[in-house]
């Protein structure tokens, strides 16, 4: 449940402003991030698909999306 | 005629060379090398990206799947054990294996492996059940270990990454083939040419792994094709057996009942 008052976290190397206590999924579609390959890490941890309704982000969060890239 | 299929951890693989999915001019050059190469295992990574339907981020995730190739995940850019088995980890859950090309790097000059990272970021990823495949030099002590860790594949280096000098110290290459004769054991980086690769696979290597050799020729496509087939001829010639090395001539036609006056020197 989000609280509607804005806070900073860090989301792919940008300070970005979001709701409170989001939940990952809700903030995934505001970013039209529905589908796809990628895996959501959130302070270091990997959050599994699974956990997308549960986790939150709050101030001072560090969200990354990792997605697959070319390599040798 | 095919050389013979090969096992790598728990795979049996007919195709002996490992294709990379950089540096190629444009998707679709990528995928025609790919195909052309007949590679049943390609390399890739991951980094922080957002893929939205703005900029189609989830296009070469799609393209990488239509091939139904075996993923190889790397963890290129790391410069410690502890960014590498994050890396690694990351891999595993993005790409649903637990292969990784581990990658950690010591010198960023020449991206030459730390032996001593890359030792200490095996022992933990081995643990956690990672089938790793580590990107190393040609040290003998270096690759004992890693095999004594549980590496049953190791990838030493033919030169650095991307400088197309071949097999710099065959010698070395030579070494560990005789004195690991039950590691599966790849070259990778420094392959320039379809020659280069010949020569690794006749000293007994397993296969090769390269990328910028296919993706920085003229026509990736033909050269992919080109590296298949002398891998291919490497290793049915290894398997052939090659004949010794000899100091002197030896005539391959007949010499006896050879008339009189065709008898010289003694």
């Amino acid at each position: 449940m989000s609280s509607n008052v804005t806070t900073m976290i860090n989301f792919n190397g940008d300070e970005l402003a979001v709701e409170n206590g989001i939940s990952i999924e809700l903030f995934l579609a505001k970013q039209e991030i529905i589908d796809g390959r990628f895996v959501v890490v959130l302070n270091d941890e990997i959050v599994p698909k699974s956990a997308y309704k549960q986790a939150t982000v709050s101030n001072g969060d560090v969200l990354e999306i990792m997605s697959p890239i070319t390599g040798g | 005629m095919q050389a013979s299929p090969w096992k790598v951890y728990d795979q049996t693989l007919q195709s002996r060379l490992f294709i990379g999915t950089a540096l190629y001019s444009s998707p679709q050059v990528m995928m025609d090398a790919i195909k052309a190469s007949g590679s049943q295992v390609i390399t890739l990574s991951l980094r922080r990206q957002t893929p939205t339907k703005s900029n189609s981020g989830d296009q070469f995730w799609q393209l990488v799947q239509s091939l139904g190739c075996h993923l190889l995940p790397n963890t290129a850019g790391c410069y410690s054990a502890k960014e590498a088995v994050k890396t690694a980890r990351l891999a595993r859950e993005l790409f649903q294996t637990d292969w990784v090309k581990l990658e950690v790097l010591g010198d960023s000059y020449n991206l030459q492996p730390d032996p001593f990272a890359l030792l200490e970021s095996t022992k933990i990823l081995i643990s956690e059940g990672f089938k790793v495949f580590p990107y190393c030099t040609d040290d003998l002590v270096l690759c004992q270990k890693l095999a004594d860790l549980g590496c049953e594949v190791l990838m030493p280096w033919g030169a650095p990454i991307g400088t197309g000098k071949g097999l710099v110290n065959p010698y070395a290459l030579k070494i560990l083939r005789e004195r690991l004769p039950e590691i599966t054991l790849l070259v990778d980086a420094g392959i320039g040419k379809p020659s280069d690769a010949v020569q690794a696979m006749e000293l007994g290597y397993d296969g090769i792994l390269l990328n910028t050799a296919v993706a920085e020729a003229l026509e990736p496509a033909q050269m992919a094709t080109a590296f298949s087939q002398a891998i291919n001829a490497g290793r049915l010639a290894y398997e052939a057996g090659v004949m010794p090395e000899r100091q002197h001539a030896k005539p391959s036609t007949p010499t006896l009942e050879q008339p009189i006056w065709q008898q010289h020197g003694g």
